[in-house]
């Protein structure tokens, strides 16, 4: 092939894109950018719901084992109120401990040391999760113990 | 028959103090209708106190007082760790096996707050086990909500109770949290009145539930102390006017007081349970005090667990009442081997007999040698042979009469050569079984125990079991009444097999080790179906 030749099949394809209607172009281009964003948000829900089924899996199974050991009539008989509070984006979970009427724990007023206490022998019971566990705090009758994730959910064995 | 109410470490030894007065208040209200029982009750029933901290005992009377790890702790405490209250039984292990000796029953008292309490608990309990006592622990879980303890420490009261399900050790849990009502507050000692009381109270229907073996067998009562679970001990008095019925109110209101006793913990349906029904009223009143609490016990459950072992004394003295044992049911269990006394029984006498005209002063053989220093206590002489034959219309009556020392029937038992009352095979097979009829056993005479002998004898051979007796295998015809002895205790047995080499036994304790040579034997039907399929034939 010469230059000569070259030359003339460039122009041929400028002759035909000239011909295109620029419309085509333009909802080529968006299609292919709507289906890049449905990807990265696919990605996104599917990090997020990921990360949050560990939060809430982490929650249920600390405020679970939080209130085995309580005095109860019956053993089904729930003796604290709690709550689950998610930021998954920060992947950070809080969870919210209160008494139920009649009892008095948890509570930070008089009971600090022993939530304390409590927390971190659920979590050795729970075999080292992967949270780290932030100054709690009380917020009305509540008792707020808030965990960050100390990794993303794919290495924590998730997903 | 002797109790042994031990306390471990301060908690425990408080909880004693207080159950020690409630008795000694039922003992002076009993006073009041019959001395002589009141006395009984009082020599059946032992205290001590051990401890790892002198200095807690200092209000405890000297012969009461049991410390131990002398050089574990200098006696100065456990220092609130289990563990080192666990080393300190270890060490005075040999002192404590010897007091523990002396009882039948042990009812063990402690508290997981602190050290001595939670260290020594189970294994104390673990030791009267091996020692074939019947040991009822009486373990309280301290309140964190409340302040009582940390929640560290409320934690390793339940690892105390974890191992008391492991070593299936059947246990008294009392839930001190139950104790504080923030709608209705009440001063501690009020609180803990009504958590002991129960457990005083209980303690004369248990005294005459083992001191009359007649009416619960004691298998029955190993079976009800067998396997894990916990234990909940009611108590409701029934003061009816003189002459009169209990209402049905009081009967209601008497059931529910021993059902519903919300310190104890017991989260699973009852099972094997015994009620102790001690008033001068109809059967009547028996028959609906035992319907409500088996409604109760029942519940919806469409298959009810609930099995219960009556005991009702005759003329108890008042204060009358109810008395319950109820126990979970956690499955079916092997009963418990336990060394049930056979001569050094404290036998608690009817009012009946306490009210005969001439006391005359005499010791009870074990009591005496249990404690020297206690004066005689007039018992009642039997009185005249009455015209009673008539009652007794089989052997086993004429024995519950025996056991009773109705004095109709022991003249009976004196003379057996006359007596047409018939002796039936199975009937004496059972009572052969039971413990309390080797009392009545001595009273009976020489032709009566001839007769009782021949009806064995008559009743076919017995199948010649193969059995393991220590490290060889056996035939039964071939071991001594020595060899055949230890059998059912360190071996598993079917039924069929167990009650021949009881039976061997019982003949051979009663009768001599050669009576045993007097039954014909014949070849296990059981064996020989086993050989029929086996190679044997080929060799």
């Amino acid at each position: 092939m010469t230059v000569h030749s070259i030359t003339a099949t460039l122009a041929a394809a400028a002759r035909t894109i000239d011909r295109v209607d620029s419309t085509y172009v333009l909802w080529a281009v968006l299609a292919l950018l709507i289906a890049i964003a449905l990807r990265e948000t696919e990605d996104y829900v599917g990090d997020r719901r990921a990360v949050l089924q560990l939060l809430a899996r982490f929650g249920e199974r600390f405020v679970q084992e939080f209130d085995r050991p309580l005095v109860r009539s019956l053993p089904s008989e729930r003796v604290i109120d709690s709550r689950l509070r998610f930021n998954p984006d920060r992947s950070r979970v809080e969870i919210l401990l209160a008494p139920r009427e009649g009892r008095a724990y948890p509570n930070l007023a008089d009971h600090r040391k022993n939530v304390e206490y409590d927390v971190a022998r659920v979590l050795r019971l729970m075999k080292d999760p992967p949270f780290i566990p932030e100054p709690m705090y009380a917020q009305g009758r509540w008792v707020v113990v808030p965990f960050q994730l100390k990794v993303n959910p794919g290495q924590a064995g998730d997903k | 028959m002797k109790i042994l109410l031990l306390s471990t470490g301060g908690g425990g030894g408080n909880i004693l103090r207080s159950i020690k007065t409630l008795f000694r208040q039922d003992l002076a209200a009993v006073q009041k209708s019959d001395a002589r029982y009141a006395e009984r009750l009082r020599r059946a029933v032992a205290t001590r106190f051990l401890d790892t901290n002198e200095f807690s005992l200092a209000d405890v009377p000297v012969e009461e007082r049991l410390l131990i790890g002398a050089g574990k702790t200098r006696h100065l405490g456990a220092r609130h760790n289990p563990a080192v209250a666990r080393e300190a039984l270890e060490e005075s292990k040999r002192d404590v096996a010897s007091v523990l000796d002396d009882y039948t029953v042990v009812v063990l008292i402690g508290t997981g707050g602190k050290g001595t309490g939670a260290g020594t608990m189970v294994p104390l309990a673990q030791m009267a086990r091996e020692r074939r006592k019947l040991v009822i622990p009486i373990f309280v879980r301290p309140s964190f909500e409340w302040h009582e303890v940390d929640k560290r420490r409320y934690d390793h009261a339940l690892q105390v109770l974890d191992q008391f399900d492991a070593a299936q050790i059947r246990c008294i849990e009392i839930l001190n949290d139950r104790g504080y009502a923030a709608d209705h507050p009440q001063p501690q000692s009020v609180v803990w009145e009504r958590m002991n009381l129960p457990i005083a109270r209980a303690l004369r229907g248990l005294l005459y539930v083992l001191s009359d073996l007649s009416q619960v067998d004691p298998s029955d009562l190993s079976a009800l102390c067998a396997g894990p679970g916990r234990y909940r001990v009611g108590f409701a008095e029934i003061d009816p006017a003189a002459g009169e019925e209990p209402s049905d109110t009081q009967i209601e209101e008497a059931s529910r007081q021993c059902w519903e006793n919300s310190y104890y913990s017991f989260t699973k349906p009852a099972g094997t349970s015994l009620v102790c029904i001690q008033g001068d009223w109809s059967n009547v009143v028996d028959g609906r005090i035992k319907g409500r609490l088996a409604a109760m016990a029942a519940g919806n459950a469409a298959e009810s667990t609930y099995v219960p072992l009556y005991a009702r004394p005759a003329h108890a003295p008042r204060p009358w009442g109810v008395t319950t044992l109820f126990a979970e049911y956690t499955g079916n269990h092997a009963p418990l081997e336990i060394a049930w006394p056979l001569d050094s029984r404290v036998s608690l006498p009817t009012r009946l007999q306490s009210a005969a005209p001439e006391p005359v002063p005499v010791v009870a053989a074990a009591a005496a040698a249990a404690e020297p220093a206690v004066p005689p206590v007039p018992v009642s002489a039997p009185a005249p042979p009455a015209p009673a034959a008539r009652t007794f219309i089989t052997f086993r009556d004429l024995c519950l009469g025996v056991n009773r020392l109705d004095a109709g029937a022991l003249a009976i038992a004196g003379n057996g050569a006359s007596s047409t009352i018939p002796i039936d095979l199975a009937d004496l097979r059972k009572l052969l079984g039971t413990v309390w009829f080797r009392t009545v056993f001595t009273h009976l005479s020489q032709p009566w125990r001839d007769r009782m002998l021949d009806v064995l004898l008559q009743g076919g051979p017995i199948p010649n079991h193969v059995v393991r007796a220590g490290r060889r295998t056996a035939r039964i015809s071939e071991l001594t009444h020595e060899e055949l002895s230890p059998v059912p205790l360190e071996t598993i047995l079917p039924d069929a097999v167990r009650g021949d080499v009881q039976l061997l036994i019982a003949v051979g304790t009663l009768w001599g080790p050669d009576a045993i040579a007097r039954f014909t034997f014949a070849e296990d039907p059981e064996e020989h179906s086993r050989r029929r399929f086996s190679f044997a034939g080929f060799r």
